[in-house]
């Protein structure tokens, strides 16, 4: 009997060691060495995450917007997405304009210009530090239909999908094309152009007209018609909105 | 005598058992968690995109790109229908995308900030339009 105790109390005992080598396998304590070795494993661990932000944070873009607000320092932007955009000036950024013969700086910028920049993008700050800022006279891109030609001034409207309509004036050093998919794109003329036709036209403002572009260069497509979205009316056929008095408002059937 | 050893032995077991569970019981209870090991996983959802009539990605180049080249490669997928429009200051690009839609085409960067204005036009007109702010400097920085 004494045996058979002594064989029970030793089953016992080798249990319990066995469930606590388990827990030493399973949790292990962290003793002092292995601690610091963890602590600068997360320090190396946090400065390489650093460094990798850091190089990051910053790079190389270039944008064009246009001026809405100019200080000693800074230069508020609409970008051509219709975003604004801060960009910071320090003594390292140069300017430039095509109209400027002398030096060219912060102060010669005003509100309205288009400009260009490029620098060095900060993500965090989302600021644009100016390398370089010049002015920038770029054309204008116009995509519609022609709404009517006046054959005799050589100038069409052109109606947009957002409703705009230009008067474009074609002169002599204006480029025709058309495009086909069969044909590919080849020149054409101001004769060649018909209304209700897709088109595109790259030009310039006129300064003494905001309406009317000068064309420098026209491209049709007889093959595509033009965006569905296009109301083909003149905006002085578009009769005003009539009041009944009632409050209700009747507006002309238009197709 | 061998019926009492073997009996007093399974006894031995169970106990050795039941005393092991209760030890591991009682660890897994007091046991805390730093609040630096607790991570937090937040599941965002995707907002949606719009929906635009004629499909429209551009893959070369990305908006606000600086380039150190002045020839330029555009690529990206349309409908294999559309008609790809790529304008520039100075010259209009038109291209045919593949049966599978992709399209691809070099040209040569006019000036030092360009504007690219890229359309797909469909047979029925409608289209899709896309500008991209492209600048060029051989200048480090």
């Amino acid at each position: 009997m004494k045996r058979i105790t002594i064989i029970s109390f030793l089953i016992s005992i080798t249990l319990l060691f066995g469930a606590g080598t388990l827990f030493a396998a399973t949790t292990p304590t962290p003793t002092g060495s292995a601690n610091q070795l963890e602590q600068q494993i997360n320090n190396l661990k946090e400065r390489i995450a650093s460094r990798v932000a850091q190089l990051k944070l910053v790079d190389k873009r270039g944008i064009m917007g246009n001026v809405t607000d100019v200080s000693d320092t800074q230069i508020t932007v609409t970008d051509i997405q219709g975003d604004p955009r801060i960009i910071d000036v320090d003594e390292l950024t140069k300017f430039s304009s095509p109209d400027s013969k002398g030096s060219f700086g912060i102060s010669d910028i005003k509100k309205g210009e288009t400009v260009g920049i490029i620098g060095l993008y900060n993500k965090e700050s989302r600021h644009l530090l100016a390398r370089w800022v010049d002015v920038a006279n770029n054309p204008i891109v116009v995509s519609g239909a022609v709404l009517s030609i006046d054959k005799d001034n050589y100038t069409f409207e052109v109606a947009m999908v957002d409703g705009k309509q230009w008067n474009i004036d074609v002169e002599t050093p204006t480029k025709s094309n058309s495009y086909t998919k069969s044909g590919g794109t080849v020149r054409s003329g101001f004769s060649k152009l018909t209304e209700g036709q897709r088109v595109l036209i790259v030009g310039f403002v006129d300064k003494t007209d905001s309406k009317k572009i000068v064309a420098s260069r026209i491209t049709v497509f007889p093959d595509l018609p033009p965006n569905p979205k296009i109301a083909l009316v003149k905006q002085e056929d578009i009769a005003p909105v009539v009041s009944t008095g009632s409050g209700k408002k009747l507006t002309p059937i238009t197709k | 005598m061998k019926f009492e050893q073997l009996i007093l032995s399974f006894v031995a077991v169970v106990f050795g058992l039941f005393v092991a569970g209760v030890v591991f019981f009682i660890y897994q209870s007091t046991k805390t968690v730093s609040p630096d090991n607790i991570k937090t996983i937040s599941i965002e959802h995707p907002s949606p995109t719009p929906s635009s009539s004629v499909p429209l990605n551009i893959d070369t180049p990305n908006d606000e790109d600086v380039v150190s080249s002045k020839s330029l490669t555009i690529s990206g997928k349309t409908d294999p229908k559309a008609v790809v429009i790529v304008t520039t200051d100075t010259v209009d690009n038109i291209v045919t995308p593949t049966t599978m839609g992709a399209f691809s085409l070099t040209i040569t960067l006019p000036s030092s900030e360009n504007i690219l204005h890229i359309s797909a036009v469909m047979p029925d007109g409608t289209e899709t339009e896309k500008t991209l702010t492209v600048s060029y400097t051989t200048e480090d920085f």
